[in-house]
């Protein structure tokens, strides 16, 4: 319910097929926050800290998942990894949430 | 029912993306290095935002700020210079990498997933970090927990030797893809465009 961008047609269930692709649009997303971020920097709020540091988290595990998903070799792809993505790909959307309205609330945008 | 405010959903959330390091980071090739940087700047920024004016300054000038800023830097994104600067103390000189200040000027900093806390002072500023989270009762838990589901990072504590641990992780990973690989690909997964 809190997360409206969640009800959009927002993806089938994550497969051997579709993962790779889903990889390169969470990469997208991760990029995406750059400016957001670059937007609250200056202010004092703790959750600031939080937020960055999560986000740091999420870009080290993206990177280093790359030699996992980039080359789309469906051998290289456990279904360890497909459950992994999937977990991972949860908790960006979460982040985004977050971030969304940390960035509407500090940077007083309507 | 009402959301709670971002701020708190921001913690909630740091503390799932440690849980999810904990438990996935050896599987991606982590090392239990790596592993333990990351949960350990996750705990550094909780005790740092935590209630407590005196233990969020303690964290926020000891050693907690160096592993967590080091961190910050090793993220990808430029905007963690300022974060750094404007929440932790003592870590400045970090930034002051050529590597970086280039990066930075073109405006896309790279993620460095070599482990973040290499070199001897970061190993003591991490045992330094845990013994003291160790006093703090609202973030024992955490750590106790998180150090639980990862027995890598509990060795690259205890022992500190960063190769040994990146071998083991490597190790790891290759073992996890060899399950499912026979090196003969018939049929890749079409990519983006």
């Amino acid at each position: 319910m809190q997360n409206t961008r969640m009800a959009k047609k927002e993806d089938a269930p994550i497969s051997l097929f579709n993962a790779r692709e889903r990889y390169f649009q969470i990469r997208k997303k991760l990029r995406s926050y750059q400016s957001l971020m670059n937007d609250i920097k200056d202010n004092q709020h703790p959750g600031v800290l939080d937020l960055a540091t999560h986000l740091a988290n999420l870009n080290m595990v993206h990177a280093q998942s790359a030699s996992i998903f980039e080359s789309g070799d469906p051998n290289k792809i456990t279904s360890k990894y497909l459950t992994m993505l999937k977990n991972f790909e949860m908790l960006v959307n979460e982040f985004e949430a977050v971030l969304l309205e940390a960035h509407a609330e500090l940077t007083n945008v309507k | 029912m009402s959301t709670p405010h971002w701020s708190e959903r921001a913690r909630e959330s740091l503390k799932k993306g440690t849980e999810f390091i904990a438990e996935h980071g050896t599987h991606i090739g982590m090392a239990g290095g790596g592993i333990l940087g990351t949960m350990g700047a996750a705990c550094a920024a909780m005790a740092i935002g935590s209630g407590d004016p005196m233990e969020a300054t303690m964290y926020r000038e000891g050693a907690a700020s160096l592993i967590l800023a080091s961190v910050l830097k090793a993220g990808g994104f430029t905007a963690a210079e300022q974060i750094a600067k404007t929440h932790l103390k003592g870590i400045d000189h970090l930034f002051e990498d050529p590597k970086w200040k280039d990066s930075a000027a073109r405006g896309a900093v790279p993620v460095d997933t070599s482990d973040p806390t290499q070199g001897p002072e970061f190993r003591q500023a991490l045992k330094t970090l845990f013994n003291d989270l160790a006093n703090d009762p609202d973030n024992r838990a955490e750590v106790v927990s998180l150090l639980r589901s990862s027995p890598m990072a509990r060795r690259a504590l205890l022992e500190g030797d960063p190769s040994a641990e990146l071998k083991e992780a490597q190790g790891i990973q290759a073992g996890y893809q060899s399950g499912a690989s026979d090196d003969n690909d018939p049929d890749p997964i079409p990519g983006p465009q």
